[in-house]
């Protein structure tokens, strides 16, 4: 029975310290961190009073919350294609192409609301999958690997949405620097959640400012999470997806179509990436603009990795990242500290994690073998 | 009027980033390490190249500068890839990401400026009005092939790319040669940064030039020379742009269009390209010494 017991808590006890790479590295990271600040001349406990004053105030808060949305999108379209063994590099050029696709549904259709955001939504979606249509081609049928053919579709689409904003959907008549489209139709913009989201957050003695931008597109980054997480893990699909993902060989002996569950993934992946510009293009600005904020494919990739490409996990990685962007410009703001630095420790803290997650695995599974041997 | 000497001699310059990219690529990927750091690695070498040369003032400290920059950040990912045993493509990918960071913080340091560093005056000399190291990368492809196919280290560190176990049984030190490629692919990446744009550093300057490297690396089949004739046939196309009033066929589309164009054709070739290539066995693969 005492035997039974210690085996099982040191069973959890190796499950822990396999999960715990992601905080290591983050606290790995933040330690670098202060000694870069500590070493360009700043005082590491301003920098950490900053970046608490500015992140945790009660804008901070809610500007972390609003614009994790966007980033946890991203990261559950990365952690889908990741599961199935795909690098989606693309997931830039995907929204990039899929906001546009969705400002165009919004400004030159007219529909009445209870259609018109479904159409912005969807079609936000279909230019997503449509950008990876090509690469999922290739990637089936030619060999060619995601990571190359997706980058050239983000150059692609860069190029693109710039030709089009300027000539067939140019919204501004005249010269004018504020490249965009023209403003979406009422019936397309994405209502307010305000009322309902303050209501249950009250509780707790909190309101969202009505600056903050709190919108349709939480609901959809909630549906994107359940939506992938229920995908993965209770679906004949989502089954296949990891096990092609895990070991296309095997997967083919079990009578998986590789190939069609790769393209599937990729599709899949595509259209929860058109979904990322949403919130700027139907609710913020309420056009779209080919200087919507770029990159959030990259730290979208970076957010699954660091969730290890757990849907759910996803949610507190994009919280995360979030508080970085925030905690950078309080750093920019109130010391000698420039925001970039914050942009060269998110890379260094991947590099951290996946690391050390790879230290622990090979330290756990030498105590695993200890312990057997001791058993034979 | 179209001249097609002026015309040659500029895609020659601009195909050079490209040309050392993809011979970056065909180093490190021979050895069997998957390097999309070279994006990161090029973005970096180019900081380092105008900081070097303004501190010295002497442009040789700029290209030294330059591949050691990009050395630094090529060891790191040979230290998380070969040490660590991490997914290339994970560890190349944050490379990139502290590249992008490092190398606008280090500018607002250095020079107290994040998105662009002082204009840069101890630039490469120049031959028939480009940069002189535009006219290097062909023999270079050449001198690589020479080395894989005839020396001792070529041999070893193809061995190491396509069967590492079996290297390794044969007493080669494997993870020493993937050092060694992934190094060298920093010198070149080196190289590629010098070659860009001497005058001056400007944020994200290389704007997917190390991204297309490496599907000059895979369009030219892992083989040097094809790689950098790849690498050529993109640079051309980019120069077009420069070149498109003067073209009939081009002045009515939009410069916005063909800037693309590159990119564009390279996935076209990427199509076209029927599963032919083949890139090393155990390009990617994790090796772990006694493991298989």
């Amino acid at each position: 029975m005492s035997a039974r017991t210690t085996a099982q808590s040191r069973e959890r006890w190796y499950r822990i310290l396999e999960g715990s790479a992601p905080v290591l590295g983050f606290l790995f990271a933040m330690l670098v961190m202060l000694v870069v600040v500590e070493l360009i001349g700043e005082s590491p406990s301003r920098a950490i009073s900053a970046i608490v004053r500015f992140s945790f105030s009660q804008a901070g808060i809610a500007y972390i919350f609003s614009q994790a949305m966007p980033l946890i999108i991203a990261g559950a379209a990365n952690a889908v294609a990741f599961q199935g063994g795909i690098f989606n590099i693309g997931v830039e050029g995907q929204y990039l192409f899929g906001a546009l696709c969705a400002g165009v549904a919004g400004a030159y259709l007219s529909l009445p609301t209870y259609l018109h955001i479904p159409v912005v939504i969807i079609a936000g979606m279909l230019g997503g999958m449509l950008w990876v249509l090509l690469p999922a081609f290739l990637k089936v049928y030619k060999g060619v690997h995601e990571v190359i053919s997706t980058i050239m579709m983000n150059q692609v689409a860069s190029a693109l949405v710039l030709y089009l904003v300027l000539g067939p959907f140019n919204g501004v008549r005249g010269q004018s620097l504020n490249l965009r489209t023209p403003f979406l139709k009422d019936t397309a913009v994405f209502p307010s959640l305000h009322d309902v989201i303050n209501s249950i957050t009250r509780l707790f003695g909190y309101e969202f400012p009505r600056y903050v931008a709190v919108d349709f597109s939480w609901l959809i980054s909630a549906l994107v999470i359940i939506g992938t997480w229920y995908l993965l893990t209770r679906t004949a699909l989502g089954l296949k997806i990891r096990w092609v993902g895990q070991n296309p060989h095997a997967a083919t002996y079990a009578g998986v179509d590789v190939r069609k569950t790769i393209f599937t993934t990729m599709m899949i992946s595509g259209a929860i990436a058109g979904l990322v510009g949403l919130q700027s293009v139907a609710y913020i600005s309420k056009y779209f603009t080919p200087n919507i904020a770029r990159g959030l494919g990259f730290t979208g990739l970076a957010i699954a990795l660091l969730a290890r490409n757990n849907p759910i996990g996803v949610v507190f990685a994009g919280l995360l990242f979030s508080f970085l962007n925030r905690a950078g410009y309080g750093l920019q703001l109130y010391t000698r500290v420039p925001n970039s630095l914050i942009g060269a420790i998110s890379g260094l803290m991947i590099l951290s994690v996946v690391v050390i997650d790879q230290l622990l695995r090979r330290y756990v599974r030498n105590l695993r073998r200890k312990e057997v041997g001791q058993n034979v | 009027m179209f001249n097609i000497w002026y015309f040659l001699l500029r895609g020659l310059q601009t195909s050079a980033p490209v040309a050392y990219g993809a011979l970056a690529g065909v180093y490190s990927e021979t050895g069997g390490i998957v390097n999309i750091a070279i994006e990161g690695m090029m973005l970096t070498g180019t900081f380092f190249f105008v900081w070097g040369a303004i501190a010295f003032k002497s442009w040789i400290m700029g290209v030294l500068f330059a591949i050691l920059g990009a050395v630094l950040l090529s060891i790191l990912h040979g230290i998380a890839t070969i040490t660590f045993k991490v997914n290339h493509v994970v560890s190349g990918t944050a490379i990139n990401l502290l590249a992008m960071g490092l190398t606008r913080f280090m500018s607002m340091q250095i020079f107290g400026m994040e998105t662009q560093t002082p204009v840069n005056s101890y630039i490469p000399p120049r031959l028939f009005g480009i940069n002189i190291l535009a006219y290097f990368y062909i023999a270079l492809a050449l001198l690589t092939i020479w080395i894989f196919r005839r020396t001792r280290f070529g041999l070893r560190l193809r061995s190491c790319g396509e069967n590492p176990w079996g290297a390794d049984s044969l007493g080669v030190n494997v993870y020493a040669y993937k050092y060694a490629g992934v190094i060298l692919s920093g010198v070149l990446a080196g190289l590629a940064a010098s070659s860009l744009y001497p005058n001056q550093w400007i944020a994200e300057m290389t704007a997917g030039r190390g991204y297309l490297s490496l599907a000059a690396m895979i369009f030219g089949n892992y083989n040097p020379l094809n790689a950098v004739l790849a690498a050529m046939l993109f640079g051309y196309a980019e120069t077009l742009r420069y070149f498109s009033a003067q073209i009939p066929f081009l002045v009515n589309v939009p410069s916005t269009l063909i800037q693309s164009f590159p990119y564009v054709l390279a996935l076209v070739v990427l199509a076209g390209f029927l599963g032919k290539t083949r890139p090393p066995k155990a390009d990617g693969v994790i090796f772990e010494k006694g493991e298989d």
